[in-house]
């Protein structure tokens, strides 16, 4: 009783000397450009007084003297203030630079962005998602400086090509000579490593980007060193969403849109077609003269076309009455189509209790925009984790991902160009014409191609699990173990049937494969972390990791041929009586690894990251399996530092130098210490008889190709951060670099592997975000990224200054690894020129190439470096505009300086040498009447190799449009959020490049199909 | 307390490191798709490494460079006036790689493996020492045919008798004395242990005597050589015939599909239908000929004649040599082609059917002797007829009111195509089933006939060539006397597309000579010049790659 009087008592003297000494505060909330902000939460700091700033930013809240207010805002950063009898009390917020906080993950673990040390950029899920791109990886491209995306093909479901930093493989497999890059981005040995929730992950592509909740680039060897033998490349983290604890959420997002064909080569009309035809004859016909003396304009202009004009319109059919009625066939147009693509994503997470929990599922269909192209794609994932105890979580992930890819015909979309306007697809009865250039019969009608006679089609199977065990047994420690097994499954079916261009009406050549592919990995982590500090203001964080990784692949392929009906498709493999391909094939590879890493900082300012990794390979030579990579990093907070605390116009600034080595493994293949045997049986009078022989050159030396990279970063944040620069300059030594070396065909091999060079990459990275306004109703925000990469090869084994190989390819110390080597055009021969030109056996209208040596004859000795495949420099801009609701977002991006091989020049450049069989592109050729043409004549003008060209390109990448609910009407629907989009993808191209699309000109790309627009309605809700 | 705590979870750690003490057996390779040469090989399947050289073989003589094109019997079936390096020598560059160096390598260092295993690998029991002879002389035969072609090419090269195990760049080339000296060492050391009559297929005691007869013949033209090489050759030649009397089959017998395997090859290269697909791969059936497949009536898919590669064609030259009596002419050439199924045969506007072509027809024909002008207008309005002096490219003036005019033929040259190396099991101009004969005694006989007119003495030349002609044309001692024009003749007759034609002018000294009488593009613009071509440039790739010891051949 007693007691209840004495609360009673104190309570009531409490409250009266409260109000006693309250008064009323007031003042105006502003941001940092001095716009009043509505809305702004103002609270009495222990109480649960509180008040909102009005429209005009407005505020009155009683307090007492002593009392702390504070300010809160979405977008802002929360600000507190001691009450000492300000009046008024006007307070202005700074935007939240969430950025800052953010948290990075480094591999094993993860890290405040303030207190990282190596580079590492992040994107969130909402940067992931909000181009609705279909995966991940074009969702990524141009977004983050040094990391180069690339797409391999058009078709729908294409692969791409990430680099990050260049190109550290000397001589990479993804380089298929003449015809370009290799549309498979598995054997690019200069692709990252990816890791998707601590597992090791080939194919990216199955992911649904909506799943994902963060994607962290580690850039520097010193954050890749953590990864070991497999990080000289760089790394791209995926982490997967997981549940929040909270009320459960759900969310819905659609898409549905339009792919239609954008930037189409400009191919000659009809009419432009039989002037061509025309100039062919003349072109081909006045060359002749010159082994009679050097003919002149005036008989290039009098020679008799119709002579000769049966030999390419033909009068066995209808060609040469459609050619005198102006009747043509638009084969270009008539194949295109519009595609449709639509998603869907729909997905809940929430938890209590300890218990947390997310799952979703999502859709997604994309149509092609020529024939029956298509790709579609399933995921399915749950998460689920529970805090046991105080010491225990246990969790378990399961990721799973179904697509189908249908290429359909690798021939129609170049059948579709090529063929002439003057023939015709339909007979007079409206029957198709199997052949419709009877002149050539290698070009079936592409009806057949279209309509499914020919069919690319793959279905994969992704199933990642994922189940850990954390341990905490006090706050400075915990383990984690973590198991995760990865299955995936790949059927590859093929069929090309009887009017393909590949069968041409002939059963024997119809063939049918079937392959199959079965992979199971895992990866087993273990790792333990301490966090504590050694003393005041000397935190120490170390991460102790044992891991296994193995990865075993099996596979079998079936080809057979000579079929006597399409009915079967690739199902029916036996019925096909000519077998090509029987094989099975088994693989495995396994990596055990030590790793540690030590975070020490000091006053949280100098901080100190050192980590080492110890790896053993299977794939490595016995003595070399074993081999360490280590690394350290430094990073100085300068801003923190007292003689900066008056440096107002600085938020941040930050210096950070690294060291590090990594290796990279795809440049070792498993086996590639061992000499096989391979068959070559032989008949012995139509008796057969097993033979042998050394199938490959064996290196019992192989050990890791080495990186050793040094980084310095400086992240710098000016005026509240309305300006933010990060800067990367980076110096990557490539040592024991990895490849396929060229021999001496006297050793009967034609090539070993082995670490026979070095090779540098260095280069910069520029960040740039700036807020040019902000205004309450109006924003504008601008991302630049800007990477610049130098690729040479420093040293060659057995101190060879220069090794060329296939067409155009060379190994040449000082020049970049992908150099094109080839003669250097220096003009055109001109008519005057005829004599000179005699000396090289050439002729006016042939390329004039530059003879170095000046010996009068062009040989090796005459090739230098034109250029490099990959590009001199990348850069993306996104430019964001918000209006109340409304937000606009434009992105470009470019790439210049990329130059190679153009399978599409080679095929459709109108002075490539093909008589007047095919249609071409409307490009400028000489003729004598046209001297000032930069290409060669028609017909003979052709060089064998001269191809080449440049992929520079910008583009406009993205516009996107969105609308997003405002609260008040999201209270009336009873939904959190709720917003639409309208994105255009790649509506506009600017490049010289002739073909499609520069993107993936380098590519064998007679398959790769037309560059696609894609306009796309979106919507996204949740409640 | 908390030291302790400390010194208590690294316990831990390291026990969960220990776990992983059993690391390096995990990252032991495991390999079942392939087998490794380490332990695979015994004297059980030591035969299989000789198996594979003798793949390798053909790849030898699947490679048409450097062979045909550039003689008095070969051209280009391009325009007269255009140039092609490798047949008017006008602007013949090294390349960068060059098949017949690799090819020929590629059977060296097969045949060096072989060796080595054979000689210090493989552990051989007492019994199967004869095993073991057997296999190093095949071996070491087949690297001697291989140096021959190659020092024949090239002159000195390398001469690497080690399995290649280590990466070089200081390869050196010897002279070509000494590779002649390698050459005969080989053959001389495997003659002994080689069986006279061996399974089909494999190098036979005749066929290394017929090597070793022309590799002695070979260098006795050279400044090295001596005229005792003459008689020595003369002496291998006929050790190589033996008793054979090549007129127990004609010529085209010899040739028939169905007796690829006949008593007068002493050894040629197998291809066939069994096993692998690699062995249905030759491609010599669409050798000297044109794309005939685009001639109306003439189905690509079903023409007898197959679908042709390179540019080879014979020279008029070559087609004159056939005498009224050869017989050889006829299993050698088609003088007509014709139609494998139904065609029609249009006016230039397509709406008069001029001709309905049915399988039979005759397309094209070739008369031996010009046709005059009141026959060749008939024949035309059936078929297209070419006469002797039209084979070259270029169209004939069209004769009017005929059928068949010669400006609507889509084959801008035509000639009578090759018969004797035709096959019956092919696809376009691959997966030809049909052997590559590499030595029949006919040729023995020519090279005993030069070796005798080199040693002086011309009644056995006569002797050897008179057999071969008299197979032919079936007179008994034809020539009565001999000149080494007569043997080339009579060569060309023979072997045409068989022997290797270019090294056979050039040893004999006549290259320059017969081009500039007989090659019409050499005639037109050639550019020989014995200072330099009489040897083949090395390829770049050699220079790029032992770039401090290799040299090139003079002049290029």
């Amino acid at each position: 009783m007693e007691k209840l009087k004495l609360l009673l008592i104190a309570l009531l003297i409490g409250f009266t000397g409260t109000s006693w000494a309250q008064s009323s505060v007031s003042g105006v909330v502003t941001d940092e450009q001095n716009v009043p902000i509505p809305g702004v939460n103002v609270l009495v700091k222990g109480t649960s007084t509180g008040a909102a700033t009005d429209f005009d930013g407005n505020y009155q809240i009683n307090a007492s003297s002593g009392d702390v207010l504070i300010f809160s805002y979405v977008g802002f950063q929360t600000m507190e203030v001691t009450y000492s009898g300000q009046s008024p009390l006007n307070v202005q917020l700074l935007e939240d630079t969430a950025k800052l906080d953010e948290v990075v993950v480094i591999g094993y673990g993860s890290v405040k962005r303030t207190d990282l040390t190596g580079a590492v950029a992040s994107l969130s899920a909402e940067n992931i998602t909000e181009q609705k791109k279909t995966d991940i990886g074009q969702a990524l491209q141009g977004r983050v400086a040094g990391v180069d995306v690339r797409s391999l093909s058009n078709k729908p479901g294409a692969p791409l090509s990430i680099r990050i930093r260049g190109n550290t493989a000397v001589r990479n497999d993804d380089y298929v000579g003449r015809d370009g890059a290799s549309d498979d981005p598995t054997v690019d040995r200069a692709k990252p490593l990816y890791v998707v929730d601590g597992v090791f992950f080939e194919d990216i592509n199955i992911l649904n980007p909506a799943d994902i909740q963060q994607m962290d680039i580690l850039k520097d060897a010193s954050a890749t060193a953590i990864y070991g033998s497999r990080g000289a490349n760089g790394v791209v983290i995926i982490t997967t969403k997981s549940g929040v604890e909270g009320k459960t959420v759900f969310t819905y997002e659609a898409t549905m849109g339009i792919r239609s064909v954008a930037n189409e080569p400009d191919y000659f009309t009809g009419e432009e077609y039989l002037n061509f035809v025309n100039d062919v004859i003349r072109s081909r016909e006045w060359v002749k003269g010159f082994s009679s003396g050097t003919p002149t304009v005036a008989d290039y202009n009098n020679i008799d076309v119709g002579a000769f004009i049966s030999n390419e319109i033909q009068t066995s059919n209808e060609e040469a009455n459609n050619a005198a009625n102006g009747r043509f066939t638009n084969w270009i147009k008539d194949y295109q189509k519009t595609g449709i693509q639509t998603s869907h994503n729909l997905g809940m997470s929430g938890g209590t209790n300890g218990l947390v929990y997310n799952g979703s599922i999502g859709y997604l269909s994309d149509e092609g925009v020529i024939g029956i192209e298509g790709f579609e794609r399933y995921n399915l994932s749950a998460s689920l984790s529970k805090r046991v105890s105080d010491k225990f979580t246990v969790g378990l992930k399961t990721y799973l991902a179904f697509s189908e890819r249908e290429e359909g015909s690798r021939e129609l979309y170049r059948s579709t160009q090529r063929l002439p306007p003057t023939v015709n697809s339909r007979d007079e009865d409206g029957n198709i014409i199997l052949f419709p250039d009877d002149q050539d019969l290698r070009f079936t009608n592409p009806y057949y191609d279209a309509t499914g006679a020919w069919r690319v089609n793959t279905k994969s199977m992704d199933v990642i699990a994922n189940v850990f065990l954390n341990y905490k047994p006090t706050d400075w420690l915990s383990f984690k173990t973590q198991f995760a097994p990865n299955i995936k499954n790949t059927r590859f079916g093929e069929y090309r049937g009887l009017y393909t261009k590949a069968a041409r009406n002939d059963p024997s050549r119809i063939q049918s494969h079937y392959d199959s592919y079965f992979n199971t990995s895992y990866t087993w982590d273990n790792i333990a972390d301490f966090n504590f500090d050694v003393t005041e203001g000397h935190n120490l964080k170390a991460t102790l990791i044992s891991s296994v990784y193995y990865n075993q692949r099996e596979w079998s392929n079936i080809e057979t041929r000579n079929f006597d009906t399409d009915a079967y498709l690739f199902y029916n493999t036996e019925s096909g009586t000519d077998i090509r391909d029987n094989d099975t094939q088994y693989v495995k590879e396994t990596l055990a690894s030590f790793a540690a890493r030590v975070n020490y900082s000091i006053l949280d300012k100098y901080l100190f990251t050192f980590t080492g990794r110890y790896d053993g390979s299977s794939k490595l030579a016995p003595n070399n399996k074993w081999d360490f990579f280590p690394s350290a990093a430094f990073a100085w907070k300068i801003i923190d530092e007292d003689f900066m605390q008056n440096a107002d116009w600085l938020t941040n600034l930050k210096l950070r130098l690294s060291y590090g080595e990594s290796g990279n493994d795809t440049s070792a293949q498993a086996y590639g210490t061992l000499a096989f045997l391979g068959n070559n049986d032989y008949l012995f009078g139509g008796n057969l008889a097993n033979g042998v022989t050394v199938s490959g050159f064996p290196n019992f030396g192989l050990g890791w190709e080495r990186s050793k990279e040094f980084n310095i970063g400086l992240d710098l944040g000016i005026l509240q951060n309305k300006v933010r620069l990060g800067l990367e300059i980076y110096n990557k030594k490539t040592v024991g670099s990895i490849f396929d070396r060229l021999l001496s065909p006297i050793t009967g091999y034609s090539d070993a592997v082995g670490n026979f060079a070095s090779v540098r990459n260095s280069g910069v990275e520029i960040t740039l975000n700036t807020r040019n306004i902000q205004t309450n109703n109006f924003s504008w925000t601008t991302d630049i990224n800007f990477a610049r990469n130098k690729n040479e090869i420093l040293k060659l084994d057995g101190e060879l200054e220069l090794i060329p190989y296939e067409n155009h390819g060379v190994l040449q110390v000082g020049q970049p690894a992908d150099a094109i080597w080839a003669l250097e055009p220096i003009g055109i021969w001109q008519l005057d020129e005829a004599a000179e030109a005699a000396v090289y056996n050439s002729f006016p209208g042939r390329y004039k190439f530059n003879d170095i040596d000046g010996d009068g004859d062009l040989d090796n000795d005459d090739k230098k470096v034109l250029g490099q495949l990959s590009p001199d420099w990348t850069a993306g801009m996104t430019n964001t505009f918000r209006y109340k609701n409304l937000d606009l977002s434009v992105q470009l991006i470019t790439r210049q300086g990329s130059f190679g091989h153009s399978e599409f020049n080679q095929l459709s450049v109108p002075w490539q040498g093909d008589d007047a069989k095919f249609n071409k592109v409307d490009a400028d050729y000489w003729t004598p009447n046209n001297p000032d043409s930069k290409n060669p004549a028609l017909e003979y003008g052709a060089n064998d190799d001269w191809y080449y060209t440049d992929f520079d390109f910008v583009r406009i990448g993205n516009i996107g449009l969105g609308y997003q609910f405002s609260q008040a009407m999201l209270d009336k629907l009873k939904m959190s959020s709720l917003r639409f989009t309208l994105d255009i993808q790649n509506p506009f191209t600017f490049t010289d490049y002739y073909g499609s699309d520069p993107e993936t000109g380098l590519q064998n790309n007679y398959n790769g199909g037309y560059l696609v627009k894609t306009i796309l309605f979106g919507l996204k809700l949740s409640y | 307390m908390k030291k302790l705590k400390n010194i208590k979870y690294t316990t831990y750690i390291l026990i969960c490191m220990m776990l992983f003490s059993a690391c390096n057996d995990f990252i032991e390779e495991d390999i079942f798709s392939g087998i490794t040469s380490e332990n695979f090989i015994t004297e059980d399947n030591a035969d299989q490494l000789v198996v594979g050289i003798y793949t390798q073989v053909r790849t030898v003589y699947k490679n048409y460079g450097y062979k045909f094109e550039g003689t008095d019997i070969f051209t280009s079936r391009n325009d007269v006036t255009s140039i092609s390096p490798s047949n008017d020598y006008v602007g013949l560059q090294p390349s960068n790689t060059n098949g017949v160096w690799s090819n020929n390598y590629d059977v060296i260092a097969k045949a060096n493996t072989a060796i080595n295993r054979y000689e210090n690998q493989i552990s051989w029991s007492d019994g199967r020492l004869t095993e073991r002879a057997y296999g190093i002389a095949q071996a070491r035969a087949l690297r001697g045919l291989a140096f021959f072609n190659l020092v024949q090419q090239f002159g000195g090269v390398v001469i690497d008798l080690e399995e290649p195990v280590s990466i070089r760049s200081d390869y050196t080339r010897s002279t070509e004395e000494e590779t002649y000296n390698q050459i005969i060492a080989d053959l001389e050391a495997a003659i002994p242990d080689l069986e006279d009559n061996p399974e089909t297929g494999r190098f036979s005691k005749r066929a290394a005597q017929h090597l070793l007869a022309e590799v002695y013949l070979t260098r006795a033209y050279t400044t090295f050589g001596s005229s005792a090489d003459y008689t020595t050759a003369a002496a291998l030649a006929e050790s190589a015939i033996g008793g054979y009397d090549i007129r127990s089959q004609t010529f085209a017998q010899v040739f028939a599909y169905d007796n690829q395997v006949n008593d007068e090859v002493l050894f040629a290269a197998q291809w066939g239908n069994e096993g692998d697909a690699e062995n249905k791969n030759n491609n010599k059936h669409a050798m000297f000929m044109y794309q005939v497949a685009n001639l109306p009536g003439i189905n690509r898919t079903t023409t007898p004649y197959g679908f042709s590669i390179g540019s080879p064609m014979p020279t008029p030259f070559y087609y004159s040599l056939f005498a009224d009596n050869d017989t050889r002419e006829d299993a050698t050439i088609h003088r007509a082609l014709i139609a494998d199924g139904d065609a029609t045969w249009t006016n230039l506007a397509g709406d008069v059917v001029l001709d309905n072509i049915v399988a039979g027809d005759t397309i094209v024909y070739f008369p031996k002797v010009a046709l005059d002008a009141t026959e060749l207008a008939e024949r035309l309005d059936r078929y297209w007829v070419y006469q002797p002096d039209q084979y070259l490219w270029g169209t004939p003036d069209d004769i009017p009111g005929v059928n068949y005019t010669y400006s609507r033929n889509p084959e801008l040259t035509n000639f009578p195509i090759f018969k004797k190396f035709e096959d019956e099991d092919f696809n376009e101009d691959e997966e030809g089933a049909r052997d590559t004969f590499i030595f029949r005694v006919a040729e023995t006989h020519l090279i005993a006939a030069e070796a005798y007119l080199g040693a002086g003495n011309s009644s056995s030349a006569l002797t050897h060539i008179n057999r071969v002609r008299e197979r032919a044309t079936g007179v008994a001692n034809e020539y009565t006397s001999v000149t080494i024009d007569d043997i080339l003749n009579e060569r060309a007759l023979e072997l045409a597309g068989e022997d290797n034609r270019w090294a056979v002018l050039k040893r004999t000294g006549k290259l320059e000579e017969r081009i500039e009488l007989y090659n019409p593009h050499v005639i037109d613009h050639g550019a020989f010049d014995a200072a330099t071509h009489l040897l083949r440039p090395i390829p770049n790739q050699e220079l790029t790659l032992s770039p401090d010891t290799m040299t090139q051949n003079p002049n290029y």
